[in-house]
């Protein structure tokens, strides 16, 4: 937030600034530099119209024109040049002409420069040949290229500041074919942005050629380095706008609308808000931008590639297909659309479909790396491991300077510390250290969910689902978005998930259970709606069935989300999608996830749990969202709005009285007095306060929880049972308290209450799975609460920690099979600890029964 | 399998026969030495540290009172149970004298808590001068090949080892020499003594060997669990090489001593029931057929060997029964 509110401060600077009128062609580069491109215009048109013949000032009028999107009015100026000055504005002219996508006409500027000799000539040879690679003549474009670069070996210090940037261009392209050549590229920047400083444009260059390698960090130092100097730069604003987007930061709308304002025809920010109105579920809205994109330049591959992926994905299946001649006419083996498509369509969860069209991309051509990379990304997010990493290898052979593709082979590289453990309808994939200690606590939960979200939902996938647990929360980054920095905790591609592994995170700071079930979910509404369920609403769902599951899992309704609802800062039901793609502030998406769960409980208690499938059912067959609404409510998405509304202020109407106006209301005094209270030991005050903290927002969480607060004064005065009690609605609101998991438990046992005692610790595991106290109390209070299934799978859990007394561990586990019957199974273990300790007595006196010894 | 491989077969059985029995009826003397603690939190540790060990090496394994000493930083913390000051000066008497009065079937553990000190010149920290390596090999000198254990609870003590290394000698040091950071590994070795679950071959004593795998494993989980990196790694030398190994495979030569080494107050009353002697020498013939068992598994079909183990394990355990029953020790 408050970045953008520095850009609005020197937006309204520089246009207070455009009074200023220049009067040299130097001043008014310098404005345009600044970003006061009026006063630059205004200056160099008065300089053009007194001086006809004045090449520079023409040239520069024709860039600032473009720079503001006035490409009609550039052309017309940079044609208008007279006989003098015709050849310093040919290449200008032949960019104006590219941006609009007149391919032919551009090339025979660009002719014109060279051929006239131009100083900005090597400007013009490096555009010639980027037309040639895109019509597949790459012999005469590497030429082009090479007799460019060349003149950096021939005569380096005399280049001007324009000509080293044509070198870094140069570089640039044929770092397609050779990647070494992109390290050239950024020295040659570098050395244009030195000889140059004021110049922004090969910073801005520098910054896009970061960004296409998802080299985040260094993009966005290069743009805010333009920004300092023109806060109005379309294209640095743009570079900032897809950074942000990139890293799921809010504040990308407000920079691509910044860039819009100052050039409303840029094309590649109509593409970026095209693709954004399409991750907002608003399709029709995407195609509009992007047919106005490819008005102002119809050969645009990105723009087409937009408009196909949303034709795409609202159902018209033949339409990448259907516009692919046009993109050939910028690029002849449309690869550049092709590959934009595959990202785009496997963005939106269409993986399997993403890996087809980028391998249409990879058959068309071979050096294109970036389709590689897609194609390998997306097999792996399918699971198909061994043909990704040969599409990831030959990405990196290609171009070893992309990041995704280089930190996904490093994680496919640690593999081999990996283990695949077959879990029936589950394949867990975990480090060797934790594979079998997790692997059966994943087949259970699985198993349970899978039960539930079949019936729900009326879909199964078709094989097992594969499971992915990272230790290491930037691995399962790397596996998820190819970068480190994630803030999420698991990702579902369909039937294949990954996660954080319970060690990734701080004890007591993660359910791991929760978020299994959670990513599950996802897997089975993908599959009902053919992967075209919207966003919010596989979000909503996911959450809603976390609170179904067990009590406390999921995101709970906090104070803040409540004042934020107050507050209108959440976004409309009927648009939840934006609060997912276009967070305005940093807790948004969190509130976004809430607030879909709450409109699916809405759903669900008006409708009954059949409205999901059918609405699921209407996106697989290709409706909009109105028309799967329509088809499950009876109205359309529209009317959730006010109908939501009035069911929140029903609903937590308490909640909200007890909030006040700004979260000081009474809420807020009882639960600071109730602790202030308790900490000088005046309890009997304090619980009167804590309870009515209580009954004001029953499902409040926290360090200030009034239910651990009062669980703790309890426990203090050796009443057990009302400690049983407020520790029990801790649980049953938290899960990741782990300290009252135990508390709970323990007090229980005193209780007598073995059975409950461990049901509480079984749900401690989904917290905390590696505590092998844990497991040998669970194991003991299930043997004497007679679950002897539970107590085989604990001393299992022990024996996959390594522990030092193994062979203890291992008659443990002969002693819970015996008990279930498994005469086998106990000798097998009996025997694996004899082995180990030969005179071990107990195991002895085991065999010897087991044999029907005694 | 051809002969020369039977013959090496069988030669690795005998050597792990020999390395596994311990040795009956050596009594222990203990020497536990806590250094300068530098602050009141490690001043309570060491203290416990030092109580533990002492406390199990009295109450679970029979070692008389008469046979420990203790010598700490502050003797006021404990009077009546330190000894002394835990000054070099002190150490260099305590070992001599101790080893004037051990017994022939006598062997001496030498447990030493303190904090290390990395640089070219490794010392821990005592009151007073801090020992070097060269001065404690010195002060071992006069135990000339008896068995002696020593254990350095100290951040990097590793560098002690090529010192102190020597033939009949266990040297356990719970870091590397370059490893400054405190350390974790005390507080595990001595539960090791002090607590259930390091006694992996379950025959009711706990050796030097089992005590270290026992302590690495739970520092190694104890940093996992925390989700650090492993910036501590405890070496053990009894090979006499200068050289520690971490942990000692069943392959290298380090690690047999330890396994052997194991803390008790003296020998147990011989049985002078002929049955009860008669049993026991099953016993034992059956124990080394386990071992050369084992040692033949590789080389094994695994359903073979499984038919073979159990049948020895059912007629040792019913030897040990009969054991039992007679009254005799198993």
């Amino acid at each position: 937030m408050r970045a953008i509110g520095s850009v609005l401060l020197l937006l309204s600077a520089a246009a207070a600034a455009c009074a200023q009128q220049p009067s040299t062609v130097e001043a008014a580069i310098a404005a345009q530099r600044a970003g006061r491109y009026e006063a630059a215009i205004a200056g160099l048109q008065a300089i053009v119209a007194r001086e006809p013949a004045n090449g520079a000032a023409r040239r520069a009028l024709v860039r600032s024109l473009q720079e503001t999107g006035k490409y009609e009015e550039a052309e017309a100026i940079g044609r208008a040049a007279p006989a003098g000055a015709e050849r310093d504005v040919a290449t200008a002219l032949g960019e104006v002409l590219l941006d609009r996508g007149r391919i032919a006409a551009a090339e025979s500027a660009f002719a014109s420069a060279r051929s006239l000799g131009a100083s900005d000539s090597l400007r013009a040879i490096v555009a010639l040949g980027e037309l040639r690679w895109r019509r597949g003549d790459r012999a005469e474009a590497t030429r082009l290229f090479e007799h460019v670069v060349d003149q950096w070996v021939k005569r380096r210090s005399r280049l001007t500041p324009g000509e080293l940037l044509a070198v870094a261009d140069a570089s640039r392209a044929l770092g397609a074919a050779q990647w070494p050549r992109f390290k050239d590229a950024l020295t040659a920047y570098d050395a244009a942005a030195a000889a140059d400083p004021r110049d922004p444009e090969p910073r801005v260059r520098l910054g896009e050629l970061f960004l296409t390698k998802y080299n985040s960090p260094d993009a966005q130092r290069a743009f805010a380095e333009t920004l300092e100097r023109n806060p109005r730069h379309p294209r640095a604003l743009l570079g900032v706008a897809q950074r942000r987007a990139f890293d799921g930061e809010p504040g990308a709308d407000s920079l691509l609308q910044a860039a819009l304002a100052v050039n409303p025809n840029l094309v590649p920010a109509l593409v970026q808000q095209a693709e954004s109105h399409l991750f907002s579920d608003r399709a029709a809205e995407a195609v509009r931008v992007a047919e106005r994109a490819l008005a102002i330049n119809p050969a645009s591959s990105e723009a087409l590639a937009v408009l196909a992926a949303a034709r795409f994905l609202t159902g018209g299946e033949g339409a990448v297909a259907e516009l692919e001649p046009r993109a050939t006419v910028a690029e002849a083996n449309a690869s550049t659309y092709l590959t934009t498509v595959a990202d785009i369509v496997a963005r939106h969860r269409r993986y399997r479909e993403g890996a087809e069209i980028a391998r249409r991309a990879v058959q068309r051509d071979s050096s294109a790396w970036r389709a590689h990379a897609l194609l390998g990304s997306n097999l792996l997010r399918l699971g198909e491991v061994a043909p990704a990493r040969e599409q990831l290898e030959r990405a990196f052979e290609g171009d070893p300077y992309d990041v995704w593709t280089k930190n996904t082979l490093d994680l496919l590289d640690t593999y081999k510390d990996y283990a695949e453990v077959d879990a029936g309808r589950v394949r867990v994939l975990a480090e060797r250290k934790e594979a079998d200690l997790i692997a059966p606590y994943v087949a259970e939960l699985v198993t349970e969910a899978w039960a539930r979200f079949a019936e729900r939902y009326g879909w199964q996938p078709q094989g097992p689902v594969r499971i992915e647990l990272y230790r290491s929360h930037a691995d399962f980054s790397v596996r998820t978005v190819g970068l480190a920095g994630l803030g999420a905790l698991g990702v579902a591609f369909g039937d294949v998930l990954a996660m954080d592994s319970p060690a990734a995170r701080s004890r007591g700071h993660y359910n791991w259970g929760s978020t299994l079930w959670h990513e599950l979910a996802h897997t089975f509404t993908l599959g009902a709606s053919g992967s075209r369920v919207p966003r919010w609403l596989t979000e909503g769902l996911s959450v809603y069935e976390e609170w179904q599951a067990r009590p406390g899992w999921g995101f709970g309704i906090s104070p803040s989300f409540l004042l934020a609802y107050r507050m209108g800062k959440l976004v409309p039901a009927s648009r939840l999608n934006e609060g997912f793609t276009r967070p305005k502030f940093p807790e948004q998406v969190e509130f976004s996830y809430v607030q879909a769960a709450l409109v699916c409980e809405m759903l669900a208690q008006a409708h009954g749990p059949t409205v999901f499938r059918t609405l699921l059912d209407a996106y697989r067959r290709g409706r909009s969202t109105d028309d799967a609404f329509r088809e499950a409510t009876g109205a359309p998405a529209a009317a959730l709005d006010a109908r939501f509304d009035g069911w929140m202020k029903q609903r937590f109407a308490s909640q909200l009285a007890a909030l006040g106006e700004d979260g000081r209301g009474e809420l807020a005094d009882r639960l600071e007095t109730g602790a202030k209270l308790a900490e000088q030991g005046r309890m009997d005050e304090a619980i009167a306060h804590l309870e009515r903290a209580k009954l004001l927002f029953p499902d409040y969480v926290g360090p200030d929880n009034p239910r651990w607060l009062l669980a703790q004064i309890h426990a203090k005065r050796g009443d057990q049972r009302r400690a049983a009690e407020e520790l029990k609605g801790v649980v049953d609101r938290d899960e990741r308290h782990l300290e009252a998991h135990l508390q709970l438990a323990s007090v229980l046992e005193q209780l007598g209450d073995a059975a409950g005692a461990a049901a509480v610790l079984d749900r401690a595991l989904y917290i905390w799975p590696y505590d092998r106290e844990l497991h040998d109390r669970l194991a003991t209070l299930s043997e004497s609460a007679g679950a002897h299934a539970r107590v085989v799978r604990e001393r299992r859990a022990l024996l996959a920690m390594a522990p030092p007394d193994r062979a203890e561990a291992q008659y443990q586990l002969a002693r819970a099979l015996q008990a279930t019957g498994d005469l086998a199974g106990a000798r097998r273990e009996v025997l694996r600890a004899l082995e180990i300790a030969p005179s071990f007595e107990k195991a002895q006196e085991l065999l010897l029964t087991l044999r029907g010894g005694k | 399998m051809s002969r020369r491989r039977r013959t090496l077969s069988l030669l690795l059985a005998l050597s792990a026969l020999s390395a596994t029995a311990p040795l009956l009826g050596a009594q222990t003397r203990l020497v536990v030495v806590s250094g300068v603690s530098g602050e009141a939190r490690f001043a309570t540790l060491f203290q416990q540290w030092a109580q533990s060990m002492i406390d199990a090496a009295r109450t679970r394994y029979g070692v008389p009172d008469s046979a420990i000493v203790w010598l700490a930083e502050d003797p006021a913390r404990a009077p009546g149970r330190i000894a002394g000051r835990s000054t070099k000066e002190a150490i260099g008497s305590t070992l001599a004298a101790t080893a004037r009065r051990m017994g022939a079937n006598e062997r001496l553990l030498l447990l030493v808590i303190a904090h290390g000190t990395v640089g070219e010149s490794p010392r821990l920290a005592l009151p007073g001068p801090d020992v070097t390596p060269e001065e404690l090999a010195r002060m071992l000198a006069p135990f000339g090949d008896r068995d002696v254990g020593v254990v350095l609870a100290a951040s990097a003590s590793g560098d002690f080892i090529p010192a102190l290394s020597a033939p009949n000698r266990v040297v356990i040091a719970a870091a590397k020499g370059m490893e400054g950071n405190e350390t974790r590994f005390p507080a595990h070795f001595v539960a090791a003594f002090a607590k259930e679950g390091a006694d992996r071959d379950k025959d009711g004593r706990v050796s030097l060997l089992e005590a270290f795998a026992y302590a690495g494993a739970e520092v190694r989980r104890e940093y996992d669990d925390d989700g650090k990196l492993l910036t501590e790694h405890a070496l053990l030398d009894d090979d006499g090489d200068r050289a520690g190994s971490a942990p000692p495979g069943d392959t290298g030569t380090d690690g047999r001593l330890a396994r052997r080494f194991v803390l008790e107050g003296g020998r147990a009353a011989a049985s002078g029931d002929p049955a009860v002697v008669a049993l026991q020498g099953q016993k034992r013939e059956l124990e080394r057929k386990v071992d050369a068992l084992r040692a033949r598994k590789a080389q094994m079909a695994a359903a073979a060997y499984e038919e073979a183990l159990e049948s020895l394990l059912v007629e040792l355990a019913g030897v040990n029964r009969q054991l039992r029953e007679k009254g005799g020790t198993p």
